[in-house]
């Protein structure tokens, strides 16, 4: 198997979505408590997906530390996990790319850099999406530039995760509330970003550097800069299901990134409970992200190839009033930054390396991958043409 | 040496995207030298289906390739880099024109797409369940199974980092209330040892379907021809190919069989824990299929003589078999009106001494483990293939002193009758 990816399951796979379209969907899920623990480390677990028809339990427990806290452990913050989901996504839709395409690869790393606005009290700044994204590949693989700088375009039209930082992706918030006396109540949450200060205090350089293994499997860590010192995490693993053609070694990277935001949504509810004075006995986070791979192979023009469905469902257990928890949760949701990253689009700086020498930079846009998705689709549907002919 | 039926993906420097690769699932693994004989009737299949028509000697039958490895053609370099290795002869281990010959013909036999052979039904089982759960997943199944399954999932299967539910295979809400957010699969036998309790399993199938869960179901005691579950709504059928598929108690083997999808992730598992099955006992267990047909019917008629025979006797206090009007599963009639294979449950007035002493007396079935041979056999539950069974779990599951498993083999039904009568009347 080359680059030990199945070809000819991905081949399998995009002929049977031609005829069975319920066999695309895969919902992924986290969740964890609406808190750090006391040494300021959150929690998160994956929990079952749906893939398809069938049912895949995934049992993963992702480790972060809230921004501004001691260095735990080597672990990365909710926004540098947001960065290595990025980046994995984006190897990973490369080493389809160029399997593919018949292309062996020798080594491949994606590295991902943004900067995290801080507030004047040293804060990321509320509401104020990641900024200067941009991501770098470095391949080693003997095919034509042409093939690369290809492979490239179509991975920014391909990959989930960059389609979900690129595109206006719009995140659904529901919570439940348990009352001391039994009783139960949903409560909806209408949020919109914080408005933006004029300019940011400072910015936090982060960065993410995801490295190939094999097939499916890859390995990341990240840093943050921080008073002039870069620290980086341990090593971290990232991997698909064995249902999608991985070895279930690790979280995939919708995962990971539905992790980050469950990591940076627990701080800010805590926060946001603790300084309005409201009593929450329980909180727990859990949300929820869609793949169709019907878009991801562009088997189907019109769906979606990002990763999209976003969904916060939050339950708590307090005998706060409605609309204090209702107030709570927009505002926490108001002050995140990764939830107004993905909500507003974004120009994403690429760029292709190889051997240390520049293959293509280029900003993408969301209307430079549709444009790519139209031509894919227009040379399929002439080869089609052809071969029916 | 031929490729199978299937193309390459063709994975290249013309493919734009993944969308361009060309191989579609295809059934088998199948040689174009393999004969093919869709829509023809059980006792058809039985004989043809598979069937190597080797095009140097036109042998009849399929020849033994004792040959563990085949020479690498450009096909086999093409499958290794592009991944359809399940479809090239490679290595013994990896699949072989015997394999193929036999897998063939239980595909048939199932309507399946695809079919697999194991060194045992256990492997089978083992790497049925493992292949189609996760880590942290969670299976469904009852007490009733087999002593080497229940082992398994008991001992085994926590250790695996999978958890198990034991519920009653009949009670489709106690099965609906074990479902969990991990559940992957449900696992069930379609009629149960030695009670022959039928599982509901068209209601399993739309309750797994309903719960985007899969159904595993281990068909041993009716075989293909008697009840096709994936026709009913199971997702994979496995059988011990022991018993009644090869039918001669001269093979361990194993099965399973469903769409080529879940088969080949199943496939994958077995390269490595490596359950393969050897070319001399897939020719044999192709050889004994040939006849499943006529032997499952004159198991079943032997069988239901038996059972009706023994529902008369005064030595006798109950019998356990679907065509007796006590049958407490009477939806399994539905789904097999045609028979139910050879094995009868009856519990002799005495408990387990005059069992003991009952089966001293008989001189025609072999007081044996196992099943679905030729022979008529005959064994005690409480001490074999239940004995891992506390006396209090015994009853749980309807383990009676004095239950007596029967395997009706082939022989003359009269003659099992006498040898019975004379045995029961001096108890």
């Amino acid at each position: 198997m080359r680059n030990g990816l199945n070809t000819a399951g991905v081949s399998e796979t995009v002929h049977e979505l031609r005829e069975h379209p319920e066999h695309a969907i895969a919902d992924f899920r986290v969740t964890g408590p609406a808190a750090p623990d006391g040494d300021g480390v959150l929690h998160t677990r994956t929990l079952a997906l749906r893939d398809g028809v069938v049912r895949v339990a995934r049992d993963f427990r992702l480790r972060q530390r809230a921004f501004g806290g001691a260095p735990q452990d080597g672990l990365p913050t909710p926004y540098e996990s947001a960065l290595a989901a990025l980046g994995a996504c984006v190897l990973i839709t490369n080493v389809n790319g160029y399997t593919s395409r018949g292309v062996t690869i020798g080594a491949m790393r994606v590295t991902v850099r943004a900067d995290l606005a801080l507030d004047a009290a040293r804060r990321p700044a509320a509401g104020v999406p990641l900024s200067a994204i941009g991501w770098r590949c470095e391949i080693d693989c003997d095919a034509p530039s042409d093939t690369i700088r290809s492979i490239n375009r179509l991975v920014c039209a391909f990959s989930p995760n960059h389609r979900v930082f690129l595109d206006a992706s719009p995140i659904e918030v529901t919570a439940s509330v348990r009352r001391g006396d039994g009783g139960t109540e949903t409560i909806p949450v209408a949020w919109a970003p914080a408005s933006p200060p004029a300019s940011p205090a400072m910015t936090c350089p982060l960065e993410a550097e995801v490295t190939w293994d094999y097939g499916s499997e890859a390995g990341y860590r990240t840093a943050l800069t921080a008073d002039g010192e870069r620290r980086w995490t341990e090593r971290f693993t990232v991997d698909q299901a064995k249902q999608m053609l991985g070895i279930d070694k690790g979280p995939n990277s919708q995962e990971i990134l539905l992790s980050a935001f469950c990591g940076e949504l627990s701080s800010l509810i805590r926060e946001e409970a603790a300084s309005r004075n409201l009593v929450l006995h329980d909180a727990r986070l859990r949300l929820s992200g869609r793949l169709d791979t019907r878009g991801m192979l562009n088997v189907l023009r019109e769906i979606s190839s990002s990763f999209h469905n976003l969904h916060v469902e939050v339950d708590l257990r307090s005998d706060a009033s409605s609309a204090d928890l209702r107030d709570l949760l927009s505002s926490a949701m108001a002050r995140a930054v990764l939830p107004a990253t993905l909500r507003h689009s974004a120009v994403i700086g690429v760029e292709l390396t190889r051997a240390g020498a520049r293959e293509l930079a280029y900003d993408s846009t969301t209307e430079d991958a549709e444009a790519v998705r139209d031509e894919v689709t227009r040379r399929q549907q002439q080869a089609a043409a052809d071969a029916a002919s | 040496m031929a490729r199978s039926e299937g193309d390459s993906p063709g994975a290249g420097q013309d493919r734009q995207w993944a969308d361009s690769l060309q191989r579609g699932r295809v059934p088998g693994p199948r040689l174009p030298q393999q004969r093919v004989v869709d829509g023809s009737g059980p006792s058809t299949r039985s004989v043809h289906a598979g069937t190597h028509q080797d095009p140097v000697t036109g042998a009849v039958g399929t020849p033994v390739f004792a040959s563990t490895t085949f020479t690498f053609t450009e096909d086999t370099y093409e499958a290794f880099d592009q991944g359809h290795i399940r479809d090239v002869p490679i290595y013994g281990r990896y699949g072989s024109p015997n394999q193929w010959a036999v897998q063939e013909k239980i595909a048939s036999l199932e309507n399946a797409e695809s079919a697999l052979v194991f060194s045992s039904g256990m492997a089978a089982i083992t790497t049925t369940l493992l292949a189609l759960t996760n880590r942290g997943g969670h299976i469904i199944s009852s007490r009733d199974v087999y002593g080497g399954t229940f082992n398994l999932l008991r001992e085994d299967m926590h250790q695996l980092g999978r958890s198990v539910t034991f519920t009653d295979p009949t009670d489709i809400d106690a099965i609906e209330a074990a479902i969990s957010d991990e559940t992957q699969v449900l696992f069930f036998e379609t009629l149960t040892n030695p009670l022959l309790k039928a599982i509901p399993l068209t209601r399993l199938g739309r309750l797994a379907h309903e719960h985007n869960l899969l159904l595993v179901v281990d068909n041993t005691f009716l075989s293909p021809i008697h009840l096709r579950p994936l026709e009913h709504g199971a997702h994979i059928v496995i059988h011990s190919a022991t018993k009644y598929l090869n039918g001669h108690s001269d093979v361990t083997a194993g099965t399973a069989a469903g769409p080529r999808k879940y088969v080949d992730r199943i496939w994958q598992q077995m390269l490595k824990f490596g359950g393969s099955l050897d070319s001399v006992m897939c020719f044999l267990l192709e050889r004994g299929l040939k006849t499943l047909a006529l032997r499952m019917q004159r198991h079943s008629e032997n069988a239901t003589a038996c059972a009706a025979f023994l529902a008369a006797h005064p030595a006798v206090r109950s019998v356990h078999h679907p065509s007796l009007e006590t049958y407490p599963c009477p939806w399994l009639r539905q789904i097999c009106p045609d028979g139910w294979g050879g094995m009868v449950g009856f519990e002799v007035h005495g408990g387990d001494d005059a069992a003991l002493k009952l089966l001293d007396r008989l001189n025609l079935p072999m007081v044996a483990t196992s099943l679905g041979g030729v022979e008529s056999l005959v064994s005690l539950p409480f001490n074999t293939s239940h004995s891992f069974l506390t006396e209090r779990q015994r009853r749980e599951v309807g383990i009676a002193p004095g239950l007596v498993r029967f395997s009706a083999g082939i022989e003359d039904g009269a003659d099992l009758i006498a040898d019975l009568d004379q045995a029961l009347s001096g108890l």
